[in-house]
């Protein structure tokens, strides 16, 4: 059973998402920036009328911020979750290769950040790539509302 | 000759549809006077609605080659007649019969409707269940209708009433509504792009009025589509009387669905999104909630449930109640679920408040139904409910008196309607604010406005009120001008206080359609979305009455429904819990003070307070007020946090160093030994704990001179619920307590529990409880004991005594 798993560059690691799980690959160039929300939402951007949640990644794993200016363009990632979209801001975006199935555990060392948020280590062309969740990234913090 | 067949045919087609959306036009209407209908089989308008329907539809299968159709119609046209005529009375059998010809044309329209053959199949069955007992009608219901000969269109039933003429209208999918919006949002940015170019070329001056007529229509257009979306709730209602009855005669139940509110609009998507929620609250309430009509009538209600729907849109938020009068919920019976189900562990169950059990009903798993039935408790639950109301950005919570029914508030943004809404700057940020909210703007370098600072809020003199005044920069911490060099929005905030909210510049007028965000930034509580601006930039839609909570302006609005706690199965006494506050005083002592006494928290600069235990004074938006509870030698960093307790007539301030929690206290109160500041104890979490006694606060600390009430009201004090929940309730709304015992001679209000002796006292009025909620026939002067509302109405509407 293989399916397209897109590779990614992010905080310095391969990284791989199920494809299925992405709307697309956009560039962004505006991010609005919203006051007093939280650390790893960087702001709101659009793509085509719609009002997209743009996350820092390296802020949800506990990395410093990538050294970008203000208007450069960033590689992100759309992924649709419960009614509203995401753009999961990336260092650079690879391709979109066949996957077996196959995962491997992921060995130690990587964090505990990282451990949160892969579910494992894959074996591609290019070499291994720890296959992440996309959930992680967005469902950061919320706590249960009482 | 082959134009002219193609053409007769187009023209069918476009009368079939024309047909078909006529007639599911009609089913709403019909499925809610069907109901209606039932319930009042002499209420002959509704009866003239289902016949009007019927008759539309077997006229209109003359046209069409239908034949199953126009028979079925005919016979239940016939019987409709009789019904009408008084020849035939509806029963039960007849009443589903006709129920179920409905269904079975809306099935077969349906099917027309996405291009089908008409289904196989006989309606034989209907047929018989309608002309059963029925006196033999004339022949033709019995003999197949040959398909070749279709019954000619009758003529208008003179005995029908004609239609009201209704306005024009045409159906479009929604799919191309969504793309024409998303069009005109294109031609806008075109256009605007285009207007820079204007600008920035000397162009032929015709050309560039040519232009602005354009961009002026353009508008308009934009205008007219958002329009489009709009939808009444109305279309959402509908539907559900006929579900709620089947429903109910499926769980051999009765019940009466009363709803208020459908003329509230909101945006087609939000509608469409809520119909699953509503729809899942309501059979979970005649599930589980509405009892069986004999075991109704044994706990002494009447053997009809009540459902109300009610809807209220305040600002851009739309509520929605869903309220029932069945056995209410188990909170105990939750709790146990969620201990076995690992939601919840032992050890939390003692610090759970009565709203935290019940609030365990929107936990994944968890199902309070002790059988799978057909309609409910199939684990797939209010959990999902919830799930699907927070990300519309709204939310859910449920009230529940035991054996008193159940009630579901929800509250959604309006936010995918189009809000007419100011744009305003701080730094280098635009931000939305409903118009609604914005009284009046004026620039801070006007003349007309004094500032002047008190503890560490800003006043401003406007007209000669006094206003807070906040800075929206330090509400969303970001760089902003200084106050004096910003504009002013006085903005009126829910209950009608006015503020002025400082922003760098008011920008422009525009009508937003806000659309929600995701949680995460929801959370905050300041945002109720975003919306896109013509140049296609992104506005924060501000939630002006979350920032005014967070920035103290507006006092929580407390939630004052008794909750009771149930002890356990065998001990189903109800016993009262009263909400409180509980809080650390400035030396560090945890102490309760009751929800009703407390007005608002405020924080004030250290030295805006004076210290000591007899005189002490705060200085609180520009009044001076006795501080109790400031008996220490200084305060701790720069600010003081001040409780504020009102009685209805005066205000005083009691220093704390912070509040800990909301929770709330059973009535089983210790008196302290001595008349004090602490009324007594009572058990929290098993911990014993001091009360105020804001009573003897207010008799010590509230300004001399303050005039006493002089209305009395008598009250039996020797009972124990009057003096802890009554007596406060009376008190504040602005009565001197009597008690009973003492035997006074005259007063102007008596308070007395159904059943017992009428009181000795020469009362100008005398309000009864009755321990039942009596069913909506309450007078003015016999009220349920715990509906605070009426009482506080009974107690407003006193007569004057004649003297």
């Amino acid at each position: 059973m293989s399916e397209p798993i897109f590779i990614a560059e992010l905080a310095g690691r391969r990284i791989a998402f199920a494809a299925r799980r992405l709307e697309s690959i956009v560039e962004i160039s505006k991010i609005t920036p919203v006051p007093r929300s939280p650390d790893h939402i960087e702001g709101l951007t659009t793509l085509r009328s719609q009002t997209l949640t743009v996350i820092n990644c390296r802020r949800v794993l506990g990395v410093e911020d990538a050294d970008v200016s203000g208007d450069e363009p960033r590689q992100a990632a759309v992924v649709k979750h419960g009614m509203h979209q995401y753009a999961l801001l990336l260092d650079d975006v690879e391709d979109v290769v066949e996957w077996d199935g196959e995962t491997k555990d992921v060995l130690g060392g990587v964090g505990a950040a990282w451990e949160r948020v892969a579910n494992g280590v894959v074996e591609t062309e290019g070499g291994p790539a720890l296959l992440l969740d996309v959930e992680p990234f967005i469902e950061v913090g919320l706590q249960p509302v009482q | 000759m082959h134009l002219s067949l193609s053409y007769w045919l187009g023209a069918m087609d476009d009368l079939l549809s024309e047909f078909i959306a006529e007639t599911h036009d009609m089913l709403a209407a019909v499925q809610e006077a069907l109901v209606a209908w039932e319930a009042d089989p002499s209420d002959r308008e509704k009866l003239d609605v289902i016949f009007r329907f019927v008759h539309t539809v077997k006229g209109n299968c003359g046209f069409f080659d239908l034949p199953r159709l126009a028979q079925l119609s005919h016979v239940a046209e016939s019987t409709l007649a009789d019904l009408r005529s008084g020849k035939r009375s509806p029963d039960k059998q007849l009443i589903d019969a006709i129920l179920a010809v409905v269904d079975r044309i809306d099935d077969m329209v349906s099917a027309l409707g996405r291009g089908e053959e008409l289904p196989e199949g006989s309606d034989a069955d209907l047929i018989a269940a309608m002309e059963s007992g029925d006196a033999a009608e004339k022949g033709g219901a019995e003999t197949p209708v040959t398909p070749d000969a279709p019954p000619k269109p009758e003529a208008q039933d003179t005995a029908a009433p004609s239609l009201p003429a209704a306005a024009r209208s045409i159906r479009l999918p929604v799919t191309l509504l969504d793309r024409v919006m998303s069009e005109i949002s294109d031609a806008v940015l075109i256009r605007n792009e285009l207007a820079r170019h204007v600008r920035d070329h000397d162009l032929d001056p015709a050309v560039a009025a040519t232009f602005d007529r354009l961009s002026n229509t353009i508008n308009e257009l934009r205008e007219d589509i958002s329009q489009m979306r709009m939808h009444r709730l109305e279309h959402l209602y509908t539907t559900l009387p006929r579900m709620v009855r089947d429903l109910a005669n499926e769980l051999g139940k009765k019940v009466t669905l009363e709803m208020e509110g459908g003329e509230v609009e909101l945006d087609r998507e939000i509608i469409e999104l809520i119909r699953d929620p509503i729809v899942h609250i309501l059979r979970n309430a005649l599930d589980h909630g509405i009892e069986a009509p004999e075991a109704r009538v044994e706990s002494g209600k009447p053997e009809s449930g009540f459902i109300t729907i009610a809807t209220r849109q305040t600002g851009n938020r739309v509520r929605i109640t869903i309220d029932d009068d069945g056995k209410g919920i188990d909170a105990d019976r939750l709790v146990e679920r969620a201990l076995s189900a690992g939601i919840i562990e032992k050890s939390d169950v003692s610090r759970m408040s009565q709203a935290d059990k019940l609030g365990l009903i929107f936990e994944p798993g968890i199902s309070t139904a002790a059988q799978v039935t057909s309609v409910s408790g199939r684990g797939v639950g209010m959990d999902v409910v919830r799930t699907n109301i927070h990300q519309l950005g709204g939310t859910i919570d449920i009230t529940s008196d035991r054996g008193e029914g159940a009630c579901i508030h929800i509250s959604l943004p309006a936010t995918l309607s189009i809000v007419p809404s100011l744009t305003v700057r701080v730094g280098d940020h635009r931000f939305g604010v409903p118009r609604s909210y914005a009284e009046e703007i004026v620039s801070a370098r006007s003349d007309e406005l004094t500032f002047s600072k008190t503890g560490d809020s800003t006043l401003v003199e406007f007209r000669g009120k006094r206003l807070r005044c906040i800075r929206l920069a330090d509400a969303l911490d970001i760089p902003g001008k200084p106050i004096e060099q910003s504009d002013l929005m006085v903005v009126k905030l829910t209950g009608g206080d006015l503020c002025a909210v400082a922003v760098d510049k008011v920008l422009d007028h525009e009508d937003l359609a806000v659309k929600p965000l995701a949680e995460a930034i929801m959370a905050s509580n300041l945002y109720t979305g975003a919306s896109l601006l013509d140049d296609g930039s992104l506005v924060l839609m501000l939630h002006v009455t979350g920032i005014a909570l967070q920035q103290g302006l507006i006092s929580e609005t407390v939630r004052r429904k008794r909750v009771y706690a149930v002890q356990d199965d065998q001990d189903a006494a109800a016993k009262v819990a009263i909400p409180a506050v509980l809080l650390a005083t400035a030396k560090g002592e945890r102490r309760l003070v009751r929800m009703d006494s407390v007005t608002h928290l405020a924080k004030v600069e250290s030295n805006a307070v004076r210290l000591g235990s007899g005189a002490a004074q705060v200085v609180l938006d520009g009044k001076i007020l006795p501080l109790a509870g400031a008996d220490i030698d200084a305060i701790n960093g720069e600010k003081a946090t001040i409780l504020m307790l009102g009685d209805g007539e005066s205000e005083i301030a009691y220093l704390i160093s912070r509040v800990i929690d909301t929770v709330t206290i059973g009535d089983d109160l210790m008196p302290a030994d001595e008349q004090g500041e602490v009324e007594g104890l009572v058990l929290l979490d098993g911990r014993a704990t001091e009360v105020l006694d804001c009573h003897w606060l207010f008799a010590r600390y509230a300004r001399a001179g303050a005039t006493k009430t002089d209305r009395t009201c008598v009250l039996d004090l020797g009972d124990q619920w009057t003096r802890a929940i009554l007596r406060p309730l009376v008190e504040g709304a602005g009565y001197r307590v009597l008690d009973a015992a003492d035997g006074h001679d005259q007063a102007d209000v008596a308070i007395v529990s159904a059943g017992s002796p009428a009181p000795e006292v020469k009362a100008a009025r005398v309000i009864t409880l009755s321990a039942e909620d009596t069913e909506g026939e309450a007078s003015d002067d016999t009220v349920h004991r715990y509906d605070r509302e009426a009482l506080l109405e009974a107690l407003a509407n006193r007569t004057q005594v004649s003297a």
